[in-house]
């Protein structure tokens, strides 16, 4: 029935605003449904319906972005290093197919850095010094293209976080960053109700523990 | 009541005659399993949804006339079908086929051992090799864990299932490596010349392996260097044994490092309890050169350049003569290899390469020089087409240029002598990878070379095949035929015995499940043509009498090897247990027997332990080889004496820290901690002694505890 009503409202919104409005709105549905996520599969349902709408707006890097993120985080979750690396591997597809349309979004390489964050989580030993490189370098880059984006210093922050201290990470060293991450958090708006903005939250945690530690 | 009315609705704002189609049905993969998760929708619309917990979906469409109707899972092959919506009611049963790069598909492995940082999952990690204790961070000595190995602790050589140490090649970016040990004293273990750091892949074959690679009977080690570094960086590094220093710079798509460094092992062995008696300790000098530049998308031209020179003299005790002979070596080795990959397009990939090694050695007994010379060069080029994602086909063909000359001035009788050849050898091979889906998959290859020293032509085939035989196991076979050059002993002085060959037959079986792996590899080898000749009482054993291809002989066992990075948190081991039985009769043999370097039970227990409080890893290895064949003149049954067992416990650790803000790992490894007496053979003097009995002398390692201290810098 929910089904029916959003093919309803679908087509209202195609009459209303035409094809571009039915892309927002099915963003704007796909996002929402991220706010009500219990299970992989739910992360996964959503992953599919942003892979449908990435592969029927071949123009559009957003929804190749979101479904990059959602499997880079069903790939995090796993359990076995090759999963892992499977679920990434779709996510860096879908990176590549959106830099292609915009090479200079700040927000796809900051992504870009997110997912070599995970490459570290699944293999931490012997992928923790090539595949750091790799993210701090995306994320700088990130920076560079748009420095008032929050994420890239968020990211920043908790890839020196989880770096072990005798490699110049551990709590101290990043804490600066994600201090200047939540001031961009909260200067920052994002440019349309579907633009990225997740984060924040998790950033403040980090934060926390950064107070706790004085 | 709700439905009702909201259909209402839709009939009101659509109008009646807009109807809706309903595709469903089921999602499952060839064994019947439900896919879960799977994305059923129509191509490049909005329209679609995912398959229930049952593998069963229902899509709802308003859409008519042709679509795609595609369905989609991770791992699997996209489904696509055109259908045609007119307000039907359609049903689809999909069975997904399991995508060939899919991680749980067949892959070759019947015979192989890589180790790799790529993604794809592979039994060992190039760093798993800098940190196992025993290994002092030497490729050779790490790849010494693994089954299928011998230890003959005198040589530090590696030597595959029964097979002489000459039978493994090693090859770097597909380029063979003339020279990849250091000069060596006799019994002082040699090392590899290559720093494990270089390398970000390793295959290590122990028989059956590709067409693409020839002229070793038993083994390939094949070493890939690393791509470009990810930034700027500078090494130094302080060892008890001496010092070096590197610099990497990275331009966008260029990059060159530079290293360069400075051993001596005098103040070592003042310190530490030794048997040897030196007169110069080892010294020795070099330097690397690494080039990298990416061409377009894929492409890339690797260079690799090292220059070493090392030099050591010592007091050897020679019981044939009774003396103790003053032995000088010195050594210059120069190697050299540029490679370029490349996609020509998304179907042929192109490789190419070329190589060369220089490497003199001379040798001073008491007054006599002996110098080697050994020059290689090599060209090498491969295409591969992959037609498909199931059917690729690679062919290629390489020039191998080996040049050998001793030179020979004595002094006491005032005589010159030089020997030496030059060699030849052209190959071409052809491959083909196919895969049935993504539970069984192939290689068949053949490999033709043709010698001009020899006059020989050789032709290789080689097949293997793998099958899974459940989600998380599988079991290859390999076959192939592998022929081998004689040896420059018999070359240099102009006698010309055909190639040896070896034939390869493997059975493995391999589970791996989540992080633990258990392999089990049965194998037979069967030597033939291999080069026999009759004794002479030449002392310098340049006189080969009746020197033919009559030698023949086998090797079969079994090899197990179990890793579990799983149970022991922050901890993992890997055990190795190699069995062989081998016996030939080559070279001067009276009769059929097992060579000395082989015992026929080998024991490798790797185990290192992250403590990530004290930011250090502990590693131990335990090694166990059952007693080795010696030549006994007073035993009349030829080689028919064992050594004792061979013991060894080796630990290491490496401690991460701060200094002066730069990253720093301190290393210390003690080998033989607990100081086992090994004895590796046993020399006999060449007269017998009073009572009729020819005198026996140990050889024992040089030391019964080594140790390294080491401290390694990056500042970037």
């Amino acid at each position: 029935m929910k089904k029916l009503i959003l093919n309803a409202v679908i087509f209202i919104t195609l009459g209303v605003y035409g094809q571009d409005g039915v892309y927002f709105s099915s963003m704007k549905n796909a996002l929402d449904s991220m706010n009500n996520i219990r299970s992989l599969e739910d992360f996964n349902n959503i992953a599919n319906m942003f892979q449908r709408i990435a592969e029927a707006e071949k123009d559009k890097w957003l929804p190749y972005y979101y479904t990059g993120y959602l499997y880079i985080i069903l790939g995090i979750k796993q359990q076995e290093t090759d999963m892992c690396d499977q679920y990434l591997d779709m996510a860096q597809e879908n990176i590549d197919k959106a830099m292609e349309i915009a090479p200079d979004e700040s927000e796809l390489h900051t992504l870009l850095g997110f997912l070599y964050q995970g490459r570290i989580m699944a293999d931490p030993q012997s992928r923790g010094g090539t595949y750091s490189q790799k993210a701090g370098q995306a994320l700088e880059k990130a920076i560079e293209l748009n420095d008032n984006n929050p994420r890239s210093y968020y990211l920043l922050g908790t890839n020196l976080y989880y770096t072990p201290e005798a490699y110049g990470g551990g709590l101290a060293a990043a804490c600066p960053l994600l201090e200047i991450a939540r001031e961009k958090y909260e200067n920052f708006t994002p440019a349309d109700s579907i633009s990225p903005r997740w984060g924040k939250e998790y950033n403040s945690q980090l934060l926390e523990k950064c107070r706790n530690k004085d | 009541m709700k439905n009702f009315l909201i259909n209402i609705m839709i009939f009101l704002f659509f109008g009646v005659a807009e109807g809706q189609s309903f595709i469903s049905g089921t999602v499952t993969n060839g064994s019947g399993e439900p896919l879960t998760g799977a994305n059923i929708y129509l191509k490049n619309t909005y329209e679609g949804c995912t398959a229930d917990g049952k593998g069963e979906f229902t899509l709802e469409t308003r859409l008519t006339g042709s679509q795609v109707l595609m369905v989609s899972f991770i791992g699997y092959v996209n489904y696509e079908e055109e259908i045609v919506l007119e307000n039907t009611v359609q049903k689809f049963d999909i069975v997904l086929k399991e995508s060939s790069n899919s991680i749980d598909a067949a892959v070759i492995s019947a015979g192989f051992f890589e180790a790799s940082d790529k993604k794809k999952s592979v039994l060992l990690k190039p760093l798993d090799i800098v940190t196992t204790a025993n290994a002092e961070g030497d490729i050779y000595g790490a790849v010494n864990t693994l089954p299928g190995t011998q230890t003959v602790g005198e040589t530090g050589r590696l030597f595959v299932r029964g097979g002489a140490s000459y039978e493994t090649k090693t090859f770097m970016d597909g380029m063979l490596v003339r020279s990849p040990y250091t000069s060596g004293l006799p019994d002082i273990p040699v090392r590899g010349r290559f720093s494990p750091f270089l390398f970000n892949g390793m295959i290590f074959s122990t028989g059956g392996y590709s067409a693409e690679y020839g002229q070793a009977l038993s083994s390939a080690l094949i070493l890939n260097t690393n791509a470009l570094p990810e930034e700027d960086v500078t090494g130094i590094s302080l060892l008890s044994v001496g010092c070096g220093a590197s610099h990497t710079k990275r331009w966008e798509n260029t990059s060159v490092t530079i290293s360069s460094d400075y051993f001596n092992l005098a103040p070592y062995f003042r310190i530490i309890n030794h048997s040897l008696d030196w007169v110069k300790e080892p010294e020795s000098i070099g330097g690397t050169i690494m080039f990298r530049q990416k061409i377009r998308k894929e492409g890339m031209i690797k260079t690799f350049s090292s220059l070493n020179s090392s030099a050591s003299s010592l007091y050897y005790t020679d019981y044939n003569t009774g003396t103790d002979d003053l032995i000088k070596l010195k050594d210059k080795n120069f190697y050299f290899n540029t490679t370029y990959n490349d996609m020509l397009n998304d179907r042929w990939m192109i490789k190419g390469g070329i190589a060369c090694t220089y490497d003199g050695e001379n040798l001073n007994v008491n007054s006599e020089s002996i110098n080697d010379i050994h020059k290689a060069y090599q060209s090498r080029l491969t295409l591969t087409n992959l037609l498909n994602d199931n059917l690729s086909f690679k062919f290629g063909g390489e020039m191998l240029y080996d040049h050998y000359m001793q030179l020979i001035s004595s002094p006491v009788n005032d005589n010159n002598y030089d020997f030496g050849y030059g060699n030849n050898i052209l190959s071409v091979f052809i491959e083909t990878d196919i895969k049935a889906g993504s539970k069984v998959a192939g290689r068949f290859g053949v490999r033709a070379e043709h010698s001009s020293l020899l006059s020989e032509f050789t032709l290789a085939p080689r097949i293997s095949l793998a099958c899974k035989t459940g989600k998380k196991s599988q079991v290859s076979f390999a076959w192939g035929v592998f022929y081998q050059s004689p040896r420059d002993k018999y070359l240099a002085y102009a006698y010309r015995p055909g190639s040896e060959k070896a034939v390869h037959y493997i059975l493995n079986y391999q589970y791996r499940h989540e992080k633990r792996t258990f392999r089990i590899e049965a194998y037979y080898k069967d030597y033939d043509n291999l080069v026999k000749y009759v004794a002479s009482d030449d002392p310098y054993m340049y006189i080969y009498n009746s020197i033919n291809n009559a030698g023949s002989g086998y090797a079969k066992g079994i090899d197990i090897f179990w890793r579990d990075m799983k149970t022991l948190k922050n901890a993992d081991y890997w055990i190795s247990y190699s069995f062989v039985d081998t016996k030939r009769n080559y070279e001067d043999f009276p009769v059929s027997a097992t060579p000395a370097f082989v015992s026929d039970h080998n024991l490798s227990v790797v185990f290192k332990y992250w403590i990530s409080k004290l930011s250090s890893q502990l590693s131990i290895t335990y090694k166990y080889a059952s007693g080795r064949p010696y030549y006994n003149p007073n035993n009349p049954e030829f080689l028919a004496d064992r050594t004792k067992a061979y013991q060894n416990l080796s630990i290491n650790s490496s401690y991460l820290t701060q200094l002066f803000g730069k990253f720093t790992i301190i290393h210390f490894s003690v080998n033989n901690l607990p100081g086992f007496d090994n004895v590796f053979g046993y020399t006999y003097s060449s007269e017998p002694g009073a009572d009729d009995i020819f005198e026996a002398h140990p050889v024992k390692p040089y030391a019964k505890r080594t140790f390294i201290l080491a401290m390694f810098i990056s500042i970037k």
